[in-house]
Order: C-alpha cells, then structure tokens, then sequence
C-alpha cells in the first residue's frame, strides 16, 4: 500500500484531505499516527513559552542610546559652531556696512581718538571671539604658560614685522592687541601666583 | 503605569520609562527573534536592532495599532533582516532558561522542540516560526520574505516534515516522549 507521503500529511494538519486521502487515512493506521503526531507537533509549537532575554540584550540597547545621544550631541555642536560663523560674519558684515552710517563713530581727527578707536575695536573684535567660543562650546580651558607662550609668539613676530612696517594699521592693531592681552594675564598670574610659580 | 502613559513618558525621553518599556515587552522580543535567528548571538543582536529601531520611531508611534503588534514587527524584520548579512556561525547552545528546566515531561519536549527548530535550514526556519509559533497568515509571511503564497506553503509543508523527522531522530536518541 502507498501510504501519504510527508509533506502531504504535513498538509493535512490545517486542510481538508482529498477524497482519496481521507479514504487513506480511514483504512491506514500507519498514515492516521503520522497525521495525529504532526497535529500534535503543531499544536507544541503554538504552545512554546516566551524567552526570557539575557540581561546583556539591555546593556547593548542602553550603549546604543548613550552612542546614539553621542552623535547626536556632536552634531549639534557642529550646528551650533555653523551658526555661530554665520553669526560672527553676519556681524563683521553690518559693522562694515554700518561703518559712515548713523552708528558708526566719527572718523578720528586726532591720533590719540584713533587710538581710541583702535582699542574699542580690538575689545570688540574680542568680545566676540569669546562670544564665538561660548557658541562652539570650545571655550576650555587652556593652561596659563601655553597661552602666555603664544602671545610671547605674536608679540615677537609682530614686533619683528612693525620694524618692516611701521605704520602698517593691520599689524598695529595684531601687534597692541597681542601686547594688552599678554600683559593682562602676566598680571592675573602674578596675583593668582602661589610662593613658588612653575608655570614657565 | 498604564501602556498609553509608559509610552507617552518614553517618546519624551524618560529613561526610567523606556527600561519599564523594555521590561514589559523583552521577552515576547527576544522570543521572535531568537526563534527565528535559530543561535543566542544573532537572536541578541537582533533584539538590540530591533529596540534601538523601535525607541528612533518611538516619537512616530501614534497608537493605531498595539505597542506590541507594532514592537513585534519591528522584531520579526530585525530578526529576518540580521539573518540575511550575518555570517556568524551558529552556537547550538540552547537558551539558559531552557536548558535550566528538567528533562521530564513537557520540558523536555519543548527542548526537542527548540532544538530541532534551530537545526533547521534557515528559510524553513522561518516559515514554521512564523506560521506555527506566531500566527502569521501565509498572506503575511509572503509579504514579509518577498515570496508567492504558494511558496510559502510549500515551503512551510516541507519545514513540517523537516521536523518531524528531526523529532523522531532525537526522540530516537533520547528515549520514548510523545510526538
């Protein structure tokens, strides 16, 4: 007797058997085990019970999130240093359209206004340098004898150039501010100096 | 907590939230998943994908369906797609729970049950897994795996039989159980 083959009796788990199949099935004891054991085995899959996930599943998800607010971070600093550029020029750009205009200070007649003018300038410019830092969060901190080592630099190199260019405005303008701000954090190191100071 | 205010404090971003999220709904997750993955390895990463997925839509999420329904889908694709690029081999390990029950009784069958699941070819696998164990029509699972109904069907006959003769083998092996 042929008997059902498998695929056919694992058919019949959920379908209606042909008339030739059921007449089969009627008279084959053989076929009628095969096709209870695969109802059966049906029905154990529907029943498995639920898995419990291994605690490292949540320690994976919750690295995911923290890498995930990583970048998330990152780029929002890259947008805020884009706005801050935009800002910066934006600002640089109305100074100089406003320059001759209502706002913008009376031209010098003397040399003591114009420098006058020139520190007010230098403050301004920056003022919004820190301001620029703020925006890019890139304001750290960097350690008083590095800091003072690159003023000592621009002080020299523009010391040098001034004695090329004396009245050149531009390298005036590097060299004083250079000078002013090295000056400023001699003193404040001096006051916030312990006994013995090897910041140098 | 009600389901509709875990998930409303969640799409905020409360971190105690999304863990409570996560402690509701892991298992039936990782269950799909490891299910059909067939290995721990590829079931972990699978179930991490598939929350990390879920929790970047969760602000999308507007409750036309169930949380569940909706989390489980994400699950099943994760776990379709996972299979798809890994090319880790598979650990015959069975899950810890799993392992850690008796070998009397229905425990034991479920062990063959899991073992056998994981012996087989992963297209069959799924099918099975997806048809026997999680209810889906064969309508669904055609969408689900890009394949004709028919297909489906013959596919999941075959899984059947697949593991009928895995069953008889181990039972073989083991000594007399049912099935």
């Amino acid at each position: 007797m042929q008997h059902l083959s498998e695929e056919t009796l694992a058919r019949l788990v959920a379908e209606e058997p042909t008339p030739e199949e059921a007449a089969h099935l009627a008279g084959c004891a053989e076929c009628a085990a095969e096709l209870a054991a695969y109802t059966e085995q049906t029905e154990a899959l529907a029943a498995l019970p639920m898995l419990e996930a291994p605690g490292r599943v949540w320690a994976g998800i919750e690295d995911g999130l923290v890498e995930r607010a990583r970048t998330r971070q990152r780029r929002a600093s890259w947008l805020r240093a884009a706005a801050a550029v935009v800002l910066f020029a934006g600002g640089v750009g109305a100074g100089s359209l406003a320059r001759g205009g209502a706002d913008a200070p009376p031209a010098p007649r003397t040399e003591a206004e114009a420098a006058v003018q020139l520190r007010e300038a230098q403050a301004a410019y920056v003022a919004a340098l820190t301001r620029y830092s703020e925006m890019t969060g890139s304001d750290r901190a960097v350690d008083p004898a590095s800091r003072l080592a690159a003023l000592e630099g621009i002080v020299l190199t523009t010391r040098a150039a001034l004695k090329q260019a004396p009245a050149d405005p531009v390298i005036n303008g590097y060299h004083l501010a250079a000078v002013g701000q090295r000056d400023a954090l001699l003193h404040q190191i001096s006051r916030a100096a312990a006994p013995v100071q090897t910041w140098y | 907590m009600s389901e509709h205010e875990l998930i409303r404090r969640a799409q905020e971003g409360d971190p105690g939230a999304i863990e409570l999220l996560y402690r509701r709904h892991s298992a039936r997750v990782y269950t799909v998943v490891r299910r059909l993955t067939g290995d721990d390895a590829s079931a972990e990463d699978a179930a991490q994908e598939a929350w990390l997925r879920a929790l970047r839509s969760l602000r999308r999420f507007r409750g036309q369906s169930l949380f569940s329904t909706w989390l489980h889908r994400i699950a099943v694709n994760c776990a379709l797609e996972g299979e798809r690029r890994s090319h880790r081999k598979r650990e015959a390990a069975l899950p810890e729970e799993v392992e850690a029950e008796t070998i009397e009784g229905e425990p034991l069958l479920r062990r063959r049950l899991e073992r056998a699941l994981d012996s087989l070819p992963s297209g069959m696998r799924r099918v099975i897994v997806l048809h026997d164990v999680e209810g889906y029509t064969h309508e669904e699972i055609g969408v689900l795996l890009g394949v004709s109904e028919g297909t489906c069907k013959s596919q999941l006959f075959k899984a059947r039989a697949k593991l009928r003769a895995q069953l008889r083998w181990t039972r073989e092996g083991e000594g007399a159980c049912s099935i």
